[in-house]
């Protein structure tokens, strides 16, 4: 059987239980805000290390797709926008990621 | 929309760990700040509250040092072995701000975990070790700043400096010697 504590000793047991519980909760929830920022920064083209490729990746998947689709239709040949210039090779390499 | 999502899911893991570093400051940042308060006296009262939120950012710090450094193994695109981001100087990714990270991680834990070993290390040899966290945290802002991908961002600069300013200036006064004289007490 165990002794209960003191009735101080508990009540700054569950302070401290309460403090660590905010500061965890306070830490994830900025980490999430940070990693929905960068998410957001990153999908729309404006990340400082990708700049517009990870957006051109994805305009590139889309060309590629939509040329694709085309490229069944042997007579139209005036709607695929996209040289091939910067297609599936454009993967975004970063030299200063960290 | 989607096709953007499938790129930038490609980096799942590097912007894991640019969030997770930014955390990792931060929060060290706050835990510095608030370790030179109390060890200078200047907040006063509830010293159980104040310690349990300086150690509650400790932990939260490493924590994040240990994600932002592991979510670097598995993203594809830096190829990061584990090697590379625990051993200083042995990756070609940036190799001096690299290796001053690893550096900074581990003396942070090091000293963080030091805390529960006080009173083997000695409560007076500890304190002087855990004096050594300022440097490790001056050096690790340099390593975010020299090497953090979003260090040149003005939101970066503002959320950051927000906290690290504050408790620069606290670690400036501590350092600063003393120019009134010390008074002599003779009455005892």
């Amino acid at each position: 059987m165990t002794p209960t504590p003191h009735p101080a000793l508990a009540a700054r047991r569950a302070r401290v239980r309460r403090i660590r519980g905010r500061v965890a909760t306070g830490a994830t929830a900025l980490f999430l805000a940070l990693f929905s920022g960068l998410y957001v920064q990153m999908a729309t083209g404006n990340d400082p290390a990708l700049g517009e490729e990870s957006a051109q990746v994805a305009t590139t998947a889309t060309g590629t797709a939509a040329s694709d689709a085309g490229s069944s239709d042997t007579t139209s040949s005036d709607d695929t926008t996209t040289d091939d210039s910067g297609e599936s090779d454009a993967a975004p390499m970063t030299t200063s990621a960290s | 929309m989607s096709a953007a999502a499938a790129a930038t899911g490609e980096h799942l893991f590097w912007i894991v760990s640019r969030a997770a570093g930014i955390v990792a400051l931060l929060a060290a940042s706050a835990s510095v700040g608030l370790g030179l308060l109390m060890g200078g006296r200047m907040l006063r009262g509830r010293a159980v509250e104040l310690r349990s939120v300086h150690e509650a950012l400790s932990i939260a710090a490493m924590a994040a040092i240990v994600l932002h450094a592991g979510a670097l193994v598995f993203d594809s695109y830096v190829n990061l072995g584990v090697a590379d981001v625990t051993i200083p100087f042995l990756g070609d990714h940036q190799p001096l701000w690299t290796s001053l990270g690893i550096v900074c991680g581990w003396s942070l834990i090091a000293l963080g975990v030091s805390y529960y070993l006080r009173a083997r290390i000695g409560v007076a040899r500890w304190r002087r070790l855990h004096r050594w966290t300022a440097l490790v945290w001056v050096l690790s802002i340099a390593h975010a700043i020299g090497e953090g991908t979003d260090a040149g961002r003005l939101w970066f600069l503002v959320s950051v400096g927000i906290v690290i300013v504050p408790a620069a200036l606290l670690l400036a006064v501590r350092h600063t010697p003393s120019t009134t004289p010390t008074p002599t007490n003779t009455s005892r």
